[in-house]
């Protein structure tokens, strides 16, 4: 079930009276967790009960672990808890990956695939139950007892498939607390669900038209139209995912439940350490904090520092997918951050970093970064390795296709999109005038602007929508 | 309470009612200021007024000397003739061959304007010709010989060209509503009927509304798949909890199974060659290579073979566009589909495509002009 689609709205529409009827929070937790299993099930019946162990084992082991005595058994039904995890991930995600690998490197012809259905937002709910059980396991959070909050934490609809990743620290109180569904939440949630179905429809959508078709062959386009592509991809990539997070964390604000922010216009962002601060923010986090900071993050020296940044981006990049592509992307984003932290530091050392920086090297950083993490997303978006060189190679002049393709909607949106970020980056007052409190609405410009962000989105959403593209994640 | 308290309760209630009322009053223009300027932003930017008409015989036909406007594929706006064509009014022959070309949305071509679709090329390309354009998006290949024996009396025809395409020769025969009468005991194709859609018969109730509202007409567009997905998907879901579930719908009459593609293709264009010359026009859908070089796909290809087999059989003149296309490939370096606004290539002819096969009917005639009457060339 996609957020976009009327079946959503049905299925939200009858969860909102159901909730209306049920008196007391505990009621509604279940219905909560019953809705967020139909939620689902809408995709495949049979993998709720993937998720349903995630939380039974989740669960379950985060309790032993808590009450077990002896350090020793403690550590065992930890291990065993994140073995399971990560061990389910790796079957669903990567055993063919893995396979075909270690085939080709044993000289073996062909490798059997094993016919699996990849579990829609898998990485997402593995990543919720670790975190879970990492912090139980480090006394940062306590056991949770009530198995339906539990069960609910690790599937509750509006981010089960495509995040942002929950922590446990910041959800489960929220669940010891009475579930209402308010006004000014309403208010506030709609809009914040309208602002990210305007970004997924009207823009992610539209763009994924012109950026799917090129992609297809890339050898066939010039290289102007394969530059429109590149900053296409870009902002389809944002829109589609930023727009997610938004609907997700505006269906959880119509609920009652407040969802971590995921982005914060990475593409304003003058380096590349300043673009993974805003950029999957959720996920980005949770690296650091459960990857980066155990392997050592920066306590161990330069040298171990950029080893555990190469080995974080790596395994995020991994994260993303079982393919080489992905692999490249992390590798190329990890060399960025080396390269980025072996730079401010040579400005640190000659003092540079003290100065207030100059616009011209402010404007110059940005358009470095935007560059890269733009190039970036090619190996992340093809199909494969081969489509990648072709595309980089079809870059330069006299080197493309020679077909000639700029989009007009897709040009519409970039410069739709340019103006938002301009807006934002300096005039911030008016973004941030825009979210209308709940006693505004029946003011013109709510109104008008309500009135028309949802007559174009019914307007213009295209007929044949794709899906959310981090749900493959 | 005081007298005083009183009235300023009252005055009170009295301020709260004005309070709704305006607040009533503003929601209700707020609402026709956002529906007016929906309709100005899609007339001027998507598509005008729906200009159909619920045609029990081939489901809708266009509404005569109506308006059309879209902006969705291309950009045009065209005004059809008194007949409900993309054409102009049929005036008197004056010693030229008229050739009535039938078709889908390939001959509709309503993606270009109209001095640039390959009915126009083609008189440009050859002064003698007449060439009118019966196209209809969406028209089926079984309801050709319908459009066929309404206009070729009106008009008088000297030659009649079907255009066809990939998916006219496969996916058409295919489709639920589409049945074919086969005899039993020799295998022999003895009708073949294309029912009308029920939502077809929705565009007569809503009529006056959608051809006064650009607005209207594109919501219904828009919101018809997403209900029709919204009922198949509760249908399923009442079919995954129903002791006794239905079984999944089936794809097409059975008796469609028996009867080859080839069997139908030549049984219906049997059918449409019927009292005047006819010839079919194949429009190949091509694949592309880096150098400005394009080949006919295979399916298409296979396709074009099946539809050729069957023209032969019923008698048919067959003639495909592949060299033409191509050619244009090679020459311009753009696809001859494909448009700036939607996908390239991909979707409906453009100004290339069309310039393309307006070459290839004018050759069609030339080809077959001894077989027809003087004005044609024959004798």
């Amino acid at each position: 079930m996609i957020f976009t689609s009327i079946t959503f709205v049905v299925f939200f529409a009858v969860l909102l009276a159901l909730l209306g009827l049920i008196r007391g929070t505990p009621g509604r937790l279940w219905l909560l967790l019953i809705a967020s299993y139909v939620f689902y099930a809408n995709w495949n019946v049979s993998y709720v009960i993937l998720i349903f162990l995630y939380g039974l084992w989740g669960w379950g082991l985060g309790l032993a672990m808590y009450n077990a005595r002896h350090p020793a058994l403690r550590k065992l039904y930890f291990l065993l808890s994140v073995a399971l995890s990560l061990g389910t991930l790796a079957y669903f995600k990567y055993a063919n990956f893995l396979g075909e690998n270690i085939a080709r490197l044993l000289g073996v012809p062909s490798w059997g695939a094993v016919d699996i259905v990849l579990p829609v937002g898998i990485s997402f709910f593995t990543f919720h139950t670790m975190s879970y059980i990492i912090d139980l396991y480090r006394g940062h959070v306590g056991p949770c007892r009530n198995p339906v909050k539990f069960f609910l934490f690790v599937a509750f609809f509006p981010q089960l498939v495509a995040g942002p990743i929950l922590r446990a620290s910041s959800f489960l109180p929220q669940l010891d607390q009475p579930v209402r569904i308010t006004w000014p939440n309403f208010v506030r949630g709609s809009q914040l669900f309208i602002g990210g179905a305007i970004q997924k429809t009207l823009f992610a959508d539209h763009l994924s038209i012109f950026v799917d078709q090129v992609y297809r062959s890339p050898e066939l386009y010039s290289p102007g139209t394969l530059w429109l592509t590149v900053a296409a991809y870009s902002m389809q990539i944002f829109c589609d995912f930023a727009g997610y997070s938004l609907m997700a964390i505006g269906t959880a604000r119509i609920l009652g439940f407040e969802l971590p922010q995921n982005f914060r216009m990475p593409y304003l962002s003058e380096s590349i350490a300043e673009f993974w601060r805003r950029w999957h923010i959720s996920l980005s986090s949770w690296l650091r904090d459960y990857l980066y900071i155990p392997l050592g993050g920066n306590r161990h020296g330069e040298i171990r520092t950029q080893v555990n940044m190469a080995i974080t981006m790596l395994l995020g990049g991994l994260w993303h997918g079982a393919s080489w592509n992905f692999v490249l992307w992390g590798a190329l984003h990890g060399l960025a951050l080396a390269i980025h932290r072996s730079w401010a530091r040579w400005r640190s050392s000659r003092g540079l970093d003290s100065e207030p920086q100059r616009p011209g090297y402010r404007l110059a950083s940005w358009a470095v970064t935007l560059l890269f993490c733009s190039l970036a997303w090619i190996p992340f978006r093809s199909p494969s390795f081969d489509t990648t060189l072709v595309f980089l190679r079809g870059l330069f002049p006299n080197s493309g296709g020679s077909f000639t393709w700029y989009h007009t909607p897709t040009c519409i949106i970039l410069i739709a999109a340019v103006a938002w970020h301009v807006l934002d980056r300096f005039a911030p007052v008016i973004v941030a005038r825009l979210p209308f409190g709940p006693h505004e609405l029946s003011r013109w410009p709510a109104m008008l602007l309500l009135g028309y962000a949802v007559m174009l989105l019914v307007l213009l959403v295209p007929l044949n929508a794709s899906p959310f593209i981090y749900f493959q994640f | 309470m005081q007298p005083s308290d009183t009235s300023r309760l009252s005055g009170s209630t009295a301020n709260a009612f004005g309070d709704r009322a305006r607040t009533i009053a503003r929601i209700v223009v707020a609402l026709f200021v956002i529906l007016g300027g929906g309709e100005l932003l899609v007339r001027s930017f998507i598509g005008g007024p729906s200009a159909q008409v619920y045609d029990p015989g081939i489901g809708y036909s266009y509404l005569p000397g109506g308006e059309m406007f879209q902006a969705k594929e291309g950009f045009a706006r065209l005004r059809l003739n008194a007949l409900g064509m993309n054409d102009e009014d049929i005036g008197p022959k004056n010693g030229r061959c008229r050739v009535l070309v039938i078709g889908d949305s390939y001959t509709a071509a309503l993606q270009v304007p109209r001095e640039q679709n390959f009915t126009s090329v083609a008189e440009t390309l050859d002064r003698r010709l007449d060439v009118l354009n019966a196209g209809r998006d969406g028209l089926f290949l079984g309801d050709l010989h319908k459009v066929r024996a309404r206009l070729a009396p009106q008009v008088q025809a000297d030659l009649v060209v079907y255009v066809i395409s990939q998916r006219a020769v496969e996916a058409d025969i295919r489709l639920p509503d589409f049945s074919v009468m086969v005899d039993p005991e020799t295998g022999v194709v003895k009708d073949a009927l294309m029912r009308v859609e029920e939502k077809e018969e929705l565009k007569q109730t809503f009529a006056p509304l959608l051809r006064n509202s650009a607005l209207a007409t594109r919501l219904a567009s828009q919101l018809q798949p997403s209900v029709v997905g919204a009922q198949q998907e509760l249908g399923a879901w009442r079919n995954r909890f129903s002791p006794n579930p239905a079984p999944a719908a089936s794809r097409g009459p059975a008796a469609v199974a028996s009867a080859s593609n080839e069997d139908i293709l030549s049984f219906m264009f049997r059918r449409l060659a019927q009292d005047s010359p006819t010839a079919l026009l194949y429009i190949n859908a091509l694949q592309y290579k880096p150098g400005r070089r394009a080949f006919v796909g295979p399916s298409s290809g296979a396709a074009e073979v099946v539809a050729r087999r069957a023209a032969a059989r019923a008698g048919v003149r067959f003639y495909a566009t592949s060299e033409y296309l191509i050619e244009s490939v090679e020459r311009t370096g753009q696809p001859p589909y494909g448009f700036g606004n939607a996908l390239l290539p991909g979707g409906h002819l453009n100004a290339a495509g069309h310039r393309a096969v307006g070459a290839a009917l004018a050759a069609l005639v030339r080809d077959m002009s001894p077989a027809l009457a003087s004005e044609c060339g024959g004798r």
